[in-house]
């Protein structure tokens, strides 16, 4: 194994049952990145862009394959166990298009929730999470909720809160499907921005082509297929 | 503080940022409280009145009753024996069985009690009840200035009878009008007040003049009486057959000659037949009635006591009952130490039974009352019976808002198990969201179970005016007597704490479980479809 690569699957293959029949939906794919870089997904609507992000954040269950997260390797045929949760946890960071902020915390709260959840929570990290926010442009934002955040200014957020644990990898699933197109620039200038400054490798599910083409490696997946382009 | 994140987002989810409260929250919250607040009253209530009863019983017949298995006239030494034990407070022999009354065409069949005029009154306070049964008059330009009967105006001739045979004979004490336009008659501006009305003053007129210094003069036209008196220690008493006045010490200065017109009103009389009388009479031996008057009017809370009751001395009963010498009973009050607790009472019931069973049985008042307390035990448990299903449907109610939450929040459920989180930790949250609200629940309904306990003689009467008007709330008064209630703070009595963290834990445990549906649910979602949920 390359012990530059921070992520590495293998033959992983995903079906959903429709009814009598069976929908092949990834096909025996293999992703290999390496530490620091990026990597885009570009693909149709529907050619299992997200589903391949959450075998790779073992959120969901693969028919088979074999997935290695920093050199630890896991069967993707089965469920996550609760130390490779734990793992989750610090290892990957999630951005969504539809942010996914809980309207009941502030911003603040908001980005500081996953360290919470690891238990690394302590006033360190709300300072780091004022440092990500003013990064990301919305520092002057953090005792706001959600609800008074316009779609840019919520995934700034959202890319803050995905830092907040210093993950090695980024997933981010189309994080501008839901910004104009300016806006959708600046988050994305942000997020490479950012990944880059905090060392993190990024997988980028995206549409565009031109957010695309700011990786360094870009792939399209068509017919259950990842090849790279 | 670090507390666990699924406590952090149960509390934030109950109590967003910048929103003070959610509103299901508050729903939630004010429904715990309520059936806390109503579980608690009620039941304190309950035992509030079980503490009422038992001091009634207490008062109306000591803690115990030494009875003797057959008639005896060894009790004084029994007596004495007992009084020598330093547990034992005081001991009153009493005769006790129904006597025939007779007032003009009107009869009654009263129990009667002759107790002891020396010692009866150390255990049983009379004087308290005669105060509930004073009567009071009306009249015209007149005011009613009867002083409360006394038990120590109980003579052999003197009885007190129950309000129930008082009125189905239609008798009453003696009482005593000032007369004169009402305005003018408080005791401050006449300078004295009538301080006793024996059974024996008759009907009259009187005038009380102030003749100067501490020179006063009683006189009665009608009973050609004519008396000058000097107040001795401010009493005012020209002998047997007149009213006793007080001179008040803070009386404006009087005027030489002021005077005071009084009516006195006689007591009335009443005939007493034995059964020893009766079948004397049906011997044809002449037996002539005892005639004895009316002291006192009275009113023994105890419900269980007889309401067709009559209280005399123990020689009367021992007279008209030809019972010389005999007694059916002692009542016995003890100490503190041995009164508080019932096992600690009981034993010493047993104790002092022991040496002599042959003759005498020994039977505190919580055995010779058992079937009352059991049936008010019986209530309580049927009132909680009622009540707990009304905390389950709060309960009910909380587990429908939770898992419309749970619904709602489906997503956020996914992102957090992406985030990290453990499925039994995204799902903790909505029992513990459930927990929050039955502790927060059970807090305010403590909270308003103490204001209720504090207020309630006003909130009670608020009700009840509002319903029954004032007519109403001495009615219920008179019945239920929850003015006298005493209904203990949890601080005062672990009974009522007990009572408090109870319902208090109750609450919580169903809210708590409430969650748990919603919890599991929570859990057992699948994090990728809940991300996908739209």
């Amino acid at each position: 194994m390359n012990s530059s690569l921070v992520l590495q699957a293998k033959n992983l293959s995903k079906t959903f049952s429709l009814g009598a029949e069976d929908l092949y939906v990834l096909k025996e794919i293999d992703l290999a990145l390496p530490r620091s870089s990026s990597l885009s997904i570009r693909g149709e609507s529907g050619c299992g862009k997200t589903t391949l992000l959450n075998l790779l954040a073992r959120i969901e269950q693969a028919d088979r394959g074999e997935l290695t997260w920093n050199h630890r390797l896991m069967r993707c045929d089965r469920p996550a166990t609760r130390e490779e949760v734990a793992q989750r946890a610090s290892f990957l960071g999630v951005v969504y298009q539809a942010y996914y902020l809980v309207p009941e915390l502030d911003v603040l709260e908001n980005v500081t929730l996953p360290a919470r959840i690891t238990g690394r929570f302590d006033p360190s990290i709300e300072d780091r999470a004022r440092f990500l926010l003013e990064q990301m442009g919305v520092g002057n934002k953090s005792s706001q909720i959600p609800g008074k955040l316009s779609g840019g200014e919520r995934q700034r957020v959202a890319i803050a809160r995905a830092l907040i644990n210093r993950p090695e990898v980024l997933l981010a699933d189309e994080p501008t499907g839901n910004l104009d197109e300016r806006t959708g620039e600046e988050v994305m200038d942000l997020l490479l921005h950012a990944c880059s400054e905090e060392g993190a490798s990024l997988i980028l599910v995206t549409h565009n082509l031109a957010f695309a083409q700011a990786t360094d490696r870009q792939t399209f997946l068509s017919g259950g297929q990842l090849n790279e382009v | 503080m670090k507390i666990p994140w699924p406590l952090f987002l149960a509390w934030k989810q109950l109590f967003p940022t910048q929103r003070k409260v959610s509103f299901f929250s508050l729903l939630a919250i004010i429904g715990v409280a309520l059936g806390v607040n109503v579980m608690i009253v009620v039941v304190a209530f309950m035992k509030g009145f079980q503490h009422k009863f038992r001091e009634d019983i207490i008062d109306a017949q000591g803690h115990a009753r030494a009875i003797p298995l057959s008639r005896t006239r060894e009790w004084p030494q029994l007596q004495q024996e007992l009084l020598n034990n330093s547990e034992v407070l005081a001991v009153s022999p009493y005769l006790q069985g129904p006597l025939l009354v007779q007032k003009g065409d009107y009869h009654s069949v009263p129990l009667s009690i002759g107790i002891d005029l020396s010692s009866g009154t150390s255990v049983l306070p009379l004087d308290e009840f005669l105060k509930n049964g004073q009567m009071r008059m009306e009249a015209h330009d007149a005011v009613d200035v009867t002083p409360f009967p006394q038990s120590k105006s109980m003579e052999d001739d003197v009885v007190f009878v129950s309000q129930y045979v008082a009125n189905r004979l239609g008798v009453r004490p003696g009482a005593i009008l000032r007369m004169g336009k009402s305005k003018d008659l408080k005791d401050e501006l006449v300078g004295v007040r009538v301080l006793e009305l024996g059974s024996e003053v008759p009907s009259a007129e009187w005038k009380l003049q102030y003749l100067g210094g501490e020179e006063w003069r009683l006189k009665s036209k009608g009973l050609e009486f004519d008396a000058k008196m000097r107040a001795n220690n401010g009493r005012l008493y020209a002998g047997p057959g007149t009213p006793a006045f007080e001179v008040l010490n803070d009386r404006i200065k009087l005027e030489i000659g002021a005077e005071s017109t009084y009516q006195t009103f006689r007591s009335s009389t009443i005939e007493v037949f034995s059964p020893v009388m009766i079948k004397r009479a049906q011997a044809n031996e002449m037996v002539p009635p005892k005639e004895v008057r009316i002291g006192g009017i009275f009113e023994v809370p105890w419900q269980g006591f007889h309401a067709e009751a009559m209280i005399g001395s123990y020689r009367l009963l021992e007279d008209v009952r030809d019972a010389t010498g005999l007694c059916d009973g002692m009542f016995l009050k003890f100490s503190p130490q041995i009164s508080n607790h019932e096992e600690t009472l009981h034993g010493f019931c047993e104790e002092l039974q022991l040496p002599r069973s042959v003759n005498w049985a020994f039977v505190p008042w919580f055995v010779e009352n058992a079937w009352f307390f059991d049936l008010l035990k019986f209530e309580e448990y049927l009132m909680i019976l009622i009540m707990v299903p009304i905390g389950l449907v709060a309960a009910f109610a909380i587990a429908i808002a939770l898992m419309t939450t749970v619904l709602r929040k489906i997503r956020e459920i996914g992102l957090l198990v992406a985030m990290g989180g453990a499925r039994g930790s995204v799902g903790s949250i909505f029992c513990l969201q459930g927990f929050l609200i039955g502790l927060l629940g059970a807090i305010a309904g403590c909270g308003l179970a103490l204001l209720f306990i504090r207020y309630r003689d006003s909130i009670m009467s608020f009700i009840v005016v509002r319903i029954a008007g004032d007519e109403g709330k001495s009615g219920v008064a008179q019945f239920y007597d929850f003015y006298s209630l005493s209904v203990p703070y949890p601080w005062e009595s672990s009974e009522s704490a007990s009572t408090f963290l109870t319902f208090a834990l109750f609450a919580i445990l169903v809210s708590t479980l409430a969650g748990l549906v919603p919890a599991w649910r929570a859990s057992r979602m699948n994090p990728a479809d809940a991300l996908r949920n739209e």
